[in-house]
């Protein structure tokens, strides 16, 4: 069963992070994604013969929220459109 | 679903950078209007930065996490003076501690504050404490969850020192996620939860 709490952020800790924030100088951010490695998925994305490569990629992030099927069919269709549109922009 | 936030989301407090005045601030379950924030205005600001983000799509992950995770996923955001301040998305089931692993935990699969609240790129009208205020509402979810607090995460490189600093667990460079290195929230419990 699940109890639900209250949640809240005091002054005090709000300056106690903020401190903390400062003191290591960074930015709080966390989570994989492709963003960090954006280069990679064009790459693969691009190229035909890196099909293969893309599908494990895309299996890897949404494995577990998509079918086999579903990811080969998103691949196919990012591959296409942004194929088609950098031919656009390259034609225009 | 989403925890049970109050309707008009719960009390966060943030540090104003201008005057280091304390200032009131919410945290409700991710909506259209975050989103919207995020297109018309992170967006242009995140890629013109050299941000370790720059790329992440918000609208993408509520798309594929959030409407299409089977609830897997739950989304919250930090709202103050009528703007999104920071999002965070959140997977509810289907992990487990990496140092015990018959023990589930919320992990944190996207953390981020608004470009304007960047230690890194100073700016006067940013806020402090966000991205802390969003991380800190990971263990109480999971308490709500029954996990007993424990959270997971993955740090973006510059965020490491930070996580080290609030007591996270380094659980080492993981290659199955871009290298990044691995931080987990762990509490021993005299019960062994594993539901």
């Amino acid at each position: 069963m699940e109890e639900i709490m209250r949640f809240q952020i005091t002054e005090e800790e709000a300056r106690e992070m903020a401190k903390l924030e400062e003191e290591c100088g960074c930015d709080i951010s966390a989570g994989p994604d492709w963003g960090i490695h954006l280069d990679k998925v064009m790459e693969l994305a691009l190229y035909p013969g890196s099909h293969n490569k893309f599908i494990d990629l895309l299996n890897e992030q949404f494995g577990n929220v998509m079918s086999s099927e579903e990811i080969e069919e998103v691949a196919a269709s990012f591959q296409m459109q942004i194929q088609e549109r950098l031919a656009g922009r390259v034609a225009s | 679903m989403s925890s049970g936030l109050t309707s008009d989301g719960d009390e966060v407090r943030l540090i104003r950078v201008r005057d280091a005045a304390s200032v009131v601030g919410s945290l409700v379950p991710l909506t259209t209007k975050h989103l919207d924030d995020f297109r018309i205005v992170w967006r242009e600001r995140l890629r013109t930065s050299a941000d370790e983000d720059q790329y992440w799509d918000w609208e993408q992950k509520q798309r594929i996490y959030l409407a299409g995770g089977m609830g897997l996923y739950e989304g919250y955001a930090i709202e103050c003076e009528q703007l999104t301040q920071g999002m965070m998305l959140i997977q509810v089931r289907g992990y487990r501690s990496q140092i015990e692993p018959t023990r589930r935990l919320v992990y944190v699969h996207s953390l981020a504050t608004a470009p304007w609240n960047r230690i890194l790129n100073p700016d006067i009208s940013g806020f402090r404490a966000v991205g802390g205020a969003l991380l800190r509402f990971a263990p109480l979810r999971s308490e709500e969850l029954n996990y007993g607090g424990l959270v997971g995460l993955h740090s973006l490189p510059n965020a490491e020192v930070f996580y080290r600093k609030m007591g996270l667990i380094d659980g080492g460079a993981d290659a199955e996620k871009e290298n990044l290195t691995y931080f987990e929230w762990y509490r021993r419990t005299e019960i062994d939860v594993d539901n």
